[in-house]
């Protein structure tokens, strides 16, 4: 996830919509979501050139191994 | 008239129409009856057409008096989710952007089920577009679950999910991306099923590639001859199914005593649930064992990978859909969905 800094988030979300500060208060904790959805998804790219080892891949609801 | 028969299964309520013992006008009223003393408190219907309910059952009699048989849903009233379009009937998605748009055309799923012979009684309550969660905020104020009235009704096929359970219709249809009629089903004492891409089409649905239009029953019967009547091959839809419909209902009744059933015991004690939810689950899983059926611990490895890519997925189609009016009619949008919607442009 590209957006990780305060300011730039703000920026980002008035480029696209006439936002208040109350919006920009309830956007940030949603975005702790989107951040941890990709990273953990980036974490378990595996290379395209055999089997995807299984042992990487999470067993619980919480991503644990 | 035949008393309560609204309370009795989509099934009978066609079985008892098609034998004559109660009309399809009268079933209609028993329908409309119960919506004004419940809706007003649940919030389950957006908008009821009464004289158009009253119309497609009088059309319906008619043919029944003729000697025709209608279809398998004969006489069975339908809530059908804001969300999906209905010919000459609002439909809203609890959405100030669509307050007041009248589809000109039936979804598709909608169209077979009228054609098999189901009277379309209103339209249900949801949250904005599907989404986020139910608000005070939205056009309409969130349903209620009737199982606990002091509790919002679970989404995003909420309205669908509190009307049939205390039968303001036969049964209902939701939809369903990532659990929209599979929780409230759950949350409702119902039955539903996400049906697989392509079974149902959703021809005149919205671009939303990863909802499915999913029908919410009282029983497994009523469910599946819900499914039955809105499946089917579309010739106009690229990504319709070209396959013969399964006869759901008539399989339902199979021996299943030596089948063997995968249980995923630790990725189920591993989710939050709560002890209630896990103390009927066990229940359940020991009256398979009493039905013959041997259980199998399983590991199923990827789930929390899959949830993380599902979330990326709807959110990025979410904000795509919306990336326009959220810049125009941001202050239309519903205080907590604009903010939901937002979240894809972060990705």
């Amino acid at each position: 996830m590209e957006y990780r800094e305060r300011s730039k988030i703000v920026e980002r979300a008035k480029q696209i919509a006439p936002v208040s500060d109350d919006d920009i208060e309830q956007l940030f904790p949603l975005l702790d979501g989107v951040r941890d959805s990709s990273d953990l998804l980036e974490s378990l790219i595996q290379p395209f050139d055999g089997e995807i080892n299984i042992d990487q891949l999470s067993s619980t609801v919480e991503g644990n191994r | 008239m035949t008393a309560n028969v609204f309370t009795l299964t989509l099934a009978e309520q066609v079985k008892l129409v098609k034998s004559g013992q109660i009309s399809v006008t009268e079933l209609v009223q028993q329908h409309l009856i119960r919506i004004s003393e419940l809706n007003p408190t649940l919030n389950s219907f957006i908008t009821v057409d009464e004289n158009d309910a009253l119309a497609q059952a009088a059309m319906l009699d008619s043919r029944l008096a003729a000697g025709e048989d209608p279809g398998p849903l004969t006489g069975a009233t339908l809530g059908v989710k804001d969300s999906i379009p209905t010919k000459g009937l609002r439909t809203t998605d609890n959405s100030r952007l669509l307050e007041n748009w009248i589809p000109k055309e039936d979804a598709k799923a909608v169209a077979r089920i009228r054609q098999a012979g189901a009277v379309i009684i209103g339209k249900t309550n949801l949250n904005e577009f599907g989404w986020s969660r139910p608000s005070e905020h939205d056009l309409n104020p969130p349903p209620w679950n009737p199982w606990n009235p002091d509790r919002m009704s679970v989404g995003s096929s909420s309205g669908s999910g509190a009307a049939c359970s205390v039968s303001m219709a036969s049964a209902t249809i939701g939809t369903d991306g990532g659990g929209s009629a599979r929780l409230p089903a759950g949350a409702h004492n119902l039955y539903s099923i996400k049906p697989t891409h392509g079974l149902v089409s959703r021809l005149g649905m919205d671009h939303n590639g990863h909802s499915e239009i999913s029908p919410l029953g009282r029983t497994a019967l009523d469910t599946a001859l819900m499914l039955e009547s809105m499946a089917g091959f579309e010739p106009e839809d690229d990504m319709s199914w070209p396959a013969e419909v399964p006869a759901y209902s008539e399989n339902l009744e199979v021996n299943v005593s030596g089948w063997r059933i995968g249980v995923p015991k630790n990725l189920i004690e591993s989710a939050p649930n709560e002890p209630e939810i896990l103390s009927c689950f066990e229940d359940f899983l020991s009256k398979l064992e009493s039905l013959g059926i041997e259980l199998v611990d399983v590991d199923i490895r990827g789930m929390a990978e899959a949830r993380a890519a599902n979330f990326i997925v709807l959110n990025s189609e979410a904000y795509q859909r919306h990336q326009k009016s959220l810049r125009t009619d941001w202050s239309k949008y519903g205080p907590i969905t604009r903010v939901y919607l937002l979240q894809g442009a972060f990705l």
